[in-house]
């Protein structure tokens, strides 16, 4: 078993204790063909010791360049001035020997991607063990054993055995456990975490928070804890800085940011943030009469054969197993779930991107498994999708216009001066400036991008938009506005909408109807306000009880769901969820595979012991 | 699984290749124009006497049903028994087995010191890339990429044996001299520099083109800024982190060299009279001696599968993501 990450810290850190780091009018600009690169522009930060300090601000702030200038790892371009002194000792132009005496042995980091942060040929061991040797020499209690007794301290179970394999042998939440250890190898005073929870799933990144509240307090380390998300920042920090293209805008206490943020832009930021305690939104109103649904799924399996290396057979993996969903016109049903847990395979199904092996869909009353290959094509223009990443999905050589009427192009709609009147009607319909149809993608910001994705989406006039992950690459307040821009598109078109995210909170202001999927099937579907209000399944409620509220009053209650998702090559029998929800009854939960059934005639759950006073009481 | 099951595992597939090869082999001369007794008895049928081609015929069991003579051929295979060649009268065999440790002594060797070279020059100039050194080596490496193997060869005939008289032109050891165990070592050696220097010289730049990028690429991963972060030192990180992850992709092309090793040799070989396998198949090619053409193109088939015998035990090892 896992070890709980109970005792958190909740108490205030020592008042003005000294400075553990001091960043004083800090420049670095980078040498560019295309001219220099202002990334950091005069930036004083001051990190108390034993506090944990918040850096937030949107993408391209400075963040990131800022703190690999206080471990001297930024590139041979960057050019540095300004001062960086850890516990009085200069850092800027320091000789590369004593900045690598500072590197792991008094700063210790952990990057975002667990992944690509571990070198994939090294045991983790072997890193591990690195971290040690590389500033104590082997002698000094350097040993396998260290090693492993540092990554059962992180909570990885069978330590013993596990400090023997490589970094692919373990999920995402394992990994980014396996870097901590590595930080903390070397026995550091200060840990930089920078994004260390964005790639992480939300019941994970509340376990790796509760781990590097409880180690960092063990050991009185300072932690500076680089983010975009308010919400983990409200958590977690003591005190915050606020960035904004390579400047200080605000510094503070965390609770007095958030109680009353002075500066517009952290006003700005507070404000456009997707919480779950707000007010529920009004949606546009979603079509009363019983016409044919937009979208209806029944018993939909999509499953994949999976490669496993070069020696062993292949095995099948059920990504989508046994879904039925229905999605009425000028409705928004919101899909939440884990990685891994099918929804963006379900979307794909829903097109008829993805081979069916059992089940039916039908858009619009139109079976798309039994349509031919033309009039397939024309379902799918029924249906277009939207992508997380638009300029992935986006050919670069074209211009805005090009791509927006693209598809009137491929299906031969319309002659060349129609098109150019259509997308400057689209562009108005996605309030893009008229004058942006010449420019090419790159020229674009990442939300412009994503309303030219809509626009092209919305060129055939489908009755169903699918958005997997619409605004996840994107910042908050730009994010705030794509989703008020659906919203808008729905009331005006009418259009139904599939909308596919890990954010919860995004779901809950785009929503009408909520499906909770994990490993393949859907555990939980309702309307918004069931689903938000009185959520009934344990998953569910872990999922919602583990998003960071971005308010230091409320820190989380000490149980998150423990473990990480099972590999969906081999489910868990009977209830998928019974090897981590905390109701498992043994017997019945490992045995019984629960269907949905009706909780309330809009709300219906998958879970054996849905209705039982005691299922209440355990999650 | 260990290298073993592994082998076990895979033997299926390796032995299916090398009986399709054998076969082909069987196959080809008689799908050829012409009459298949130009190309397993060495002789045009046209020169002979209709009683001579006869007993020509059946001696080489030509006159036998196919699948008779398909079963023959496969035990001849298996007993390493190819017959004899018309030109050399000697048994193909043994021809070959004499012949064979000429090429694997300068191939191998060749292939040793240029894979070592082309792995530190092509991590040096990665690690210095954009510097003059970076690009004086890249330029000269892809300057030798194209030069022709023969015209090297000939270069350092003219240069060290004729010009300067340091090293012997041709042959593997001096003819008839009877000499100690040292001195004949030393004799070998003088006999393979040249050979070996043009081989390894010719092979460099492919590994080194190879390891370069694959250096740059790694070297921009995010685990080299989790090394660094460590406070590792310049040196370790390379050795440690860039290195033993940039070498998985070069050790693919060393290991395709390893199988193209004897086709390469037939040029320098025949440039340096070295008698390896190489000269052989230069000589039965230029005197058509079509059985030891198709023994010593059966030979090198075996080296491609046993290059990729090797590659496939060592992938794994080098990139445990392989594993399973
Ligand atoms: N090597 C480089 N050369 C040129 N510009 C760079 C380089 N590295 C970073 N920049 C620029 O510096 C600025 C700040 O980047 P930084 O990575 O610190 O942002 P960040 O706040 O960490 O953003 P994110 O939230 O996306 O991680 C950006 O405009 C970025 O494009
Ligand atoms: S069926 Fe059992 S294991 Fe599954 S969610 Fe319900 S209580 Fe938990
Ligand atoms: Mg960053």
């Amino acid at each position: 078993m896992l070890k709980p990450e109970a005792d958190v810290r909740t108490t205030a850190p020592a008042a003005d204790g000294p400075a553990a780091l001091e960043i004083r009018d800090l420049s670095v600009s980078f040498r560019t063909s295309s001219g220099d690169v202002d990334a950091v522009r005069g930036v004083d930060i001051t990190v108390r010791s034993g506090t944990t300090h918040a850096i937030v601000g949107e993408s391209g702030s400075g963040k990131s360049v800022t703190m690999m200038g206080v471990l001297g790892l930024l590139p041979e371009e960057a050019q540095v001035s300004g001062s960086i002194r850890y516990l009085g000792k200069e850092l800027v132009d320091a000789a590369p020997a004593e900045l690598r005496a500072v590197r792991g042995a008094e700063i210790g980091v952990i990057f975002q991607d667990p992944l690509s942060s571990l070198n994939p040929v090294m045991t983790v061991g072997a890193q591990i063990l690195e971290s040690m040797t590389a500033h104590r020499g082997t002698a000094a209690g350097a040993t396998w054993k260290r090693a492993a007794e540092l990554l059962a301290e992180v909570g990885i179970p069978e330590a013993e055995r596990r400090v023997k394999e490589y970094p692919h042998q373990f999920s995402g939440g394992m990994r980014q456990r396996v870097m901590i250890a590595m930080a903390l190898a070397a026995e550091p005073r200060v840990l930089i975490a920078d994004e260390a929870t964005t790639a992480l799933d939300v019941t994970v990144q509340a376990q790796i928070l509760r781990l590097v509240q409880r180690i960092t307090a063990e050991r009185s380390m300072t932690t500076i804890w680089i983010s975009h998300d308010l919400g983990v920042v409200a958590q977690i920090a003591d005190d915050i800085t606020v960035m904004q293209s390579g400047r200080v805008v605000e510094r503070g206490s965390c609770h007095d940011i958030f109680a009353a943020p002075r500066e517009a832009y952290t006003i700005a930021l507070l404000e456009s943030m997707p919480r779950l305690d707000a007010p529920l939104r009004e949606l546009p109103p979603r079509a009363t009469a019983t016409g044919t649904a937009a979208v209806d799924v029944r018993d939909l399996e999509v499953a994949y054969q999976v490669k496993r290396g070069l020696r062993t057979g292949n095995r099948l993996v059920r990504a989508v197993d046994d879904v039925s969903l229905e999605i009425a016109a000028g409705e928004t049903v919101g899909l939440v779930g884990e990685s891994g847990s099918g929804k963006s395979t379900f979307a794909r199904a829903l097109l008829g991107l993805e081979p069916m092996r059992h089940g039916t869909v039908h858009l619009a009353g139109q079976d798309v498994a039994g349509a031919r290959r033309a009039s397939l094509s024309a379902l799918r223009r029924n249906a277009q999708m939207v992508f997380q990443d638009p300029s992935s999905s986006m050919n670069p050589g074209l211009s805005v216009q090009e791509i927006v009427t693209e598809p009137l192009l491929i299906n031969h709609r319309m002659s060349a001066s129609g098109r150019r009147a259509r997308a400057a009607e689209l562009l108005e319909l996605v309030e893009l400036d008229p004058q942006l149809a010449r420019r090419h993608p790159h020229q674009l910001s990442g939300g412009q991008r994503q309303r030219v994705a809509i626009a092209r989406a919305l060129s055939l006039e489908p009755s169903l938009l699918v958005c997997d992950e619409p605004v996840s690459a994107l910042d908050v307040t730009v994010q705030t506005q794509i989703l008020g821009l659906l919203r808008r598109l729905q009331a005006d078109l009418g259009v139904s909408l599939l909308v596919i995210s890990h954010d919860l909170a995004v779901i809950r202001d785009i929503a009408h109807r909520v499906a909770v999927m994990y490993l393949g099937k859907i555990v939980e579907v309702g309307d918004r306000e069931a689903i938000f209000g009185s959520p009934q399944h344990p998953y569910t409620r872990a999922l919602l009880g583990a998003v960071p509220t971005p308010d230091p009053t409320k820190r989380f209650p000490p149980t998150p769901l423990q473990g990480d998702p099972p590999s969906p090559l081999s489910p868990p029998p009977g209830c998928r969820f019974h090897s981590r929800c905390p109701a498992a009854v043994i017997g019945r939960c490992d045995t019984t595979v629960p269907t949905l059934t009706a909780w309330t005639p809009t709300h219906d759950v998958a879970c054996v012991r849905l209705g039982e006073p005691e299922l209440t009481r355990q999650t | 699984m260990g290298p073993w099951r592994f082998l076990i595992s895979r033997g299926g597939q390796y032995a299916i290749v090398l009986a399709v090869a054998i076969s082909l082999n069987f196959v080809l001369p008689r799908l050829m124009p012409g009459s298949p007794l130009a190309l397993l008895a060495g002789v045009e049928p046209s020169e002979l006497t209709p009683e001579e081609r006869e007993e020509l015929i059946s001696e080489a069991g030509l006159d036998q049903p196919m699948i008779v003579q398909y079963f023959r051929y496969w035990g001849n295979v298996l007993t390493f028994n190819f017959g004899t060649s018309f030109r050399m009268n000697e048994a193909i065999g043994d021809l070959i087995l004499e012949r064979l440790p000429w090429t694997l002594l300068i191939t191998m060797t060749a292939l040793l010191l240029s894979s070592l070279i082309g792995i530190a020059l092509g991590v040096l100039a990665a690690w210095r890339r954009g510097r003059a050194s970076d690009v004086v080596s890249l330029n000269t490496m892809i300057a030798l990429d194209s030069t022709p193997s023969f015209w090297l060869g000939m270069l350092f005939v003219a240069l060290f044996s004729v010009t300067l008289g340091w090293l012997p032109s041709y042959g593997a050891v001096t003819p008839g001299a009877q000499l100690a165990p040292w001195d004949a070592f030393v004799d070998i050696a003088a006999h393979a520099a040249l050979p070996i220097l043009t081989l390894t010289i010719l092979s460099i730049p492919g590994i080194f083109l190879t390891m370069r990028y694959s250096t740059l690429s790694v070297m921009g991963e995010d685990f080299i800024r989790t090394a660094q972060a460590k406070g590792l030192t310049n040196t370790q990180v390379l050795s440690r982190h860039v290195v033993r992850n940039a070498i998985v992709p070069v050790s693919t092309v060393i290991a395709l060299r390893l199988g193209f090793a004897f086709g390469g040799s037939v040029v320098i070989e025949t440039v340096f009279s070295y008698p390896g396998l190489g000269r052989l198949v230069f000589e039965a090619v230029s005197s058509r001696d079509y059985p030891v053409m198709q023994a010593t193109f059966l030979v090198f088939t075996i080296a491609v599968l046993v290059a990729n015998i090797l590659a496939d035990l060592l992938y794994p090892r080098l990139d445990p993501r392989t594993r399973t």
